[in-house]
């Protein structure tokens, strides 16, 4: 009853709550517009960093050369250690990578290679299928000859899907060693992840580098929600007692991830901010609403209303208009962004690798979202309670006889 | 002139061409078959100064089709007993003071604007161009390969061995090599090969000049067998052409081949 009659006062006195109603439902979809596209900027930087490594967690096994033995053992090692961490993985891969010194040639035109990519597409094609392909079909890199190149490439090369390439490598002793390899699909990626990228078969790489075929730099593990990959990859170290090293792909990005940490704190700072505005606007508000409805606490208290209830009347006013304000703020989030993200980014510099196929990516995670409503229900509610308790206080005799 | 040296150059790459298809000649010398390993050595010795330093003014033009042509100018100072080199680029403005200093298997790259030196690779192109930074090295042809196969073939008025070349070691640079040795010893032309036979590069030495008792190139080209483009129709390849001039074995002070003297020469 007590919210009903909430609900009641609420709607009559709507005026007076509008302004700083619209107050909540603006910061609510500041913050919640932040968090969203930091959350979809960090989530395109897992997923390119992922595909550009080899997975969420990266366990590094090294460049040395090894014979087929050696490297069969410690694969088992690193898989054991998978396996009894706990961790599930959506997809383990393996992969050989080629620094900056990998040349591709055809028809006279060569382009330097920022990495060169070794992987099985029969374990990890499913993982590397969020590549904007626009040209070709990726389910041909079955065939060992096969290669994947960014359109960056391919226009510089002048070179089509069917072409044969040229792949320029070095030993691992430094002499000069050439693979033909046949063009299968031409992707579309203009960030540092894949601008000058090619993907090729690993045993292909392996022998070309002058390695065992079965040889591999790092093991990946791809992971259902990239947001665990610290929690996995602390528990795969345990798992692997210092033999070899596990580390979330974000620590090969240190310069992003340290972005992405300035635009969290960013929006955690709006965040307080925002809770301050709240607090001292609810607190000012309702000493208005408190004087302006003496007389209506008074009656309330004459006529049976005790202390406490009015005091959870109150309450439970400021609680519906945080309530209004963080739906309200939530829905012009969704619109906004939805709105937002149709717009095509491709020509502007430097957001490419924020991007997801152009387009500015959002995401609301659920738990962050329900953090911050609770917060603001809270400041809410902390921001009335003086007041409230300044009506709990409230004669009815004296409040009956004022003006 | 120009019109003579490249119907020489073409001829040449004909010639070089040709020898992929062509039989091998006339047998070897009564005497049976040379010892390729002193053949080799015998060309190292050539071009070799180990008594002395050696400096020179090296003059590169290079020719990217479709692109136009670059010149630059350098001076090359080797100390070859010891396998060190310097070279300071002196043309143009844009590359003056820049320069490589080797030492031992350590090769930096000074640049004069940053004040800084950079380590490279001796397998590197040098300056953008199709040679490399080991071509200024001291030649150890007997050192880096051993022979596998063996022709006699005439490369214009030139009787020569042709020897395929395989690395001892998986650090040489073109793994697999042909070349053409006449018979007076010296290297006419060679060709390079990746580790699974891609040809390359080819390079022809046009002329020699005597430097006291050794020879140094006198010119020099180089093709690079997979950058080029279509110029009117045509597939033209890109081409580096350097010039030797005004060669010395006049001895250089020990701090000529120094960080210090680089810095300061850049200055």
């Amino acid at each position: 009853m007590l919210l009903q009659v909430a609900f009641r006062n609420f709607t009559r006195n709507s005026r007076r709550f509008l302004l700083l109603g619209l107050a909540i439902c603006a910061g609510y979809f500041f913050v919640c517009s932040i968090q969203s596209l930091v959350s979809g900027l960090s989530k395109q930087i897992n997923v390119r960093g992922a595909r550009y490594y080899g997975g969420h967690v990266i366990v590094t096994r090294g460049k040395d050369a090894a014979d087929a033995a050696t490297l069969g053992e410690q694969d088992r090692l690193i898989m054991d250690a998978i396996s009894r961490s706990g961790v599930r993985p959506a997809a383990i891969s393996h992969r050989t990578h080629y620094g900056v010194e990998g040349l591709v040639f055809f028809n006279g035109e060569s382009v330097p290679m920022r990495r060169v990519i070794g992987m099985d597409w029969t374990t990890e094609g499913r993982m590397i299928s969020g590549l904007q392909i626009i040209s070709g079909n990726p389910a041909d890199m079955n065939d060992s000859r096969g290669a994947m190149i960014s359109e960056v490439t391919a226009r510089r090369l002048g070179a089509r899907v069917g072409d044969q390439v040229t792949l320029q490598v070095n030993r691992d002793g430094g002499a000069v060693n050439t693979v033909p390899v046949w063009v299968k699909a031409i992707f579309r990626e203009v960030s540092i992840f894949g601008y000058y990228t090619l993907y090729v078969d690993r045993s292909l790489l392996d022998q070309a580098l002058g390695f065992d075929p079965a040889y591999f730099v790092t093991v990946g593990i791809y992971l259902e929600d990239y947001r665990a990959a610290d929690r996995a990859a602390a528990r795969i170290n345990h798992e692997l007692d210092g033999k070899f090293s596990a580390a979330p792909v974000v620590t090969f990005m240190t310069e992003i991830r340290t972005l992405l940490r300035a635009l969290a704190a960013v929006s955690y700072g709006i965040l307080a901010l925002l809770a301050v505005v709240i607090a001292v606007g609810i607190l000012n508000l309702y000493r208005v609403i408190i004087y302006e409805r003496t007389r209506e606490i008074g009656t309330m208290r004459a006529i049976g209303i005790q202390r406490p209830q009015v005091r959870n009347l109150i309450l439970l006013e400021a609680l519906l208009l945080a309530v209004c304000g963080i739906v309200g703020g939530m829905v012009v989030t969704v619109l906004i962004l939805t709105a937002v993200s149709q717009i095509p980014l491709n020509s502007t510099a430097g957001l490419d690798i924020f991007l997801d196929k152009g387009h500015l990516s959002w995401v609301m995670n659920a738990d962050t979202l329900a953090a911050d409503a609770l917060l603001i229900v809270l400041v809410t509610l902390a921001g009335a309670l003086g007041p409230a308790r300044a009506a709990r206080d409230i004669e009815p005799a004296v409040a009956m006889r004022t003006e | 002139m120009r019109r003579i040296l490249r119907a020489r150059l073409c001829g040449l790459m004909v010639l070089l061409a040709a020898s992929a298809l062509a039989s091998p000649l006339a047998a070897q010398s009564a005497g049976g078959t040379p010892d390729f390993a002193q053949m080799l050595r015998k060309a190292d010795a050539l071009v070799t100064f180990k008594d002395s330093d050696f400096s020179a003014l090296y003059t590169f033009v290079q020719e990217s089709p479709g692109q136009g042509t670059s010149t630059k100018q350098a001076m090359v100072f080797r100390r070859d007993r010891q396998n060190t080199y310097l070279i300071i680029l002196v043309k143009p403005e844009d590359d003056k003071g820049k320069g490589y200093l080797k030492s031992g298997n350590n090769l930096w790259f000074y640049d004069p604007v940053a004040r800084r030196f950079t380590f490279t690779s001796a397998k590197d192109r040098f300056q953008n161009m199709n040679a490399r930074n080991s071509d200024f090295t001291r030649s150890n042809l007997a050192g880096d390969y051993k022979v596998t196969g063996s022709a006699r073939q005439k490369l214009g008025k030139f009787d020569c061995w042709v020897l395929d070349l395989q690395a001892r070691t998986d650090d040489i640079g073109f793994p697999r090599m042909k070349i053409w040795i006449s018979d007076d010893g010296l290297v006419r032309g060679t060709e390079d090969y990746s580790f699974s036979g891609q040809h390359l590069r080819t390079t022809a030495f046009l002329a020699y000049q005597q430097v006291g008792d050794r020879y140094v190139p006198q010119k020099v080209v180089i093709l690079d067998e997979l950058r080029g483009a279509k110029v009117n129709g045509a597939f033209s390849k890109e081409r580096t052409t350097y010039t030797i001039e005004r060669p010395s074995l006049q001895a250089l002070p020990d701090a000529t081949f120094t960080k210090a003297w680089l810095e300061n020469l850049g200055e």
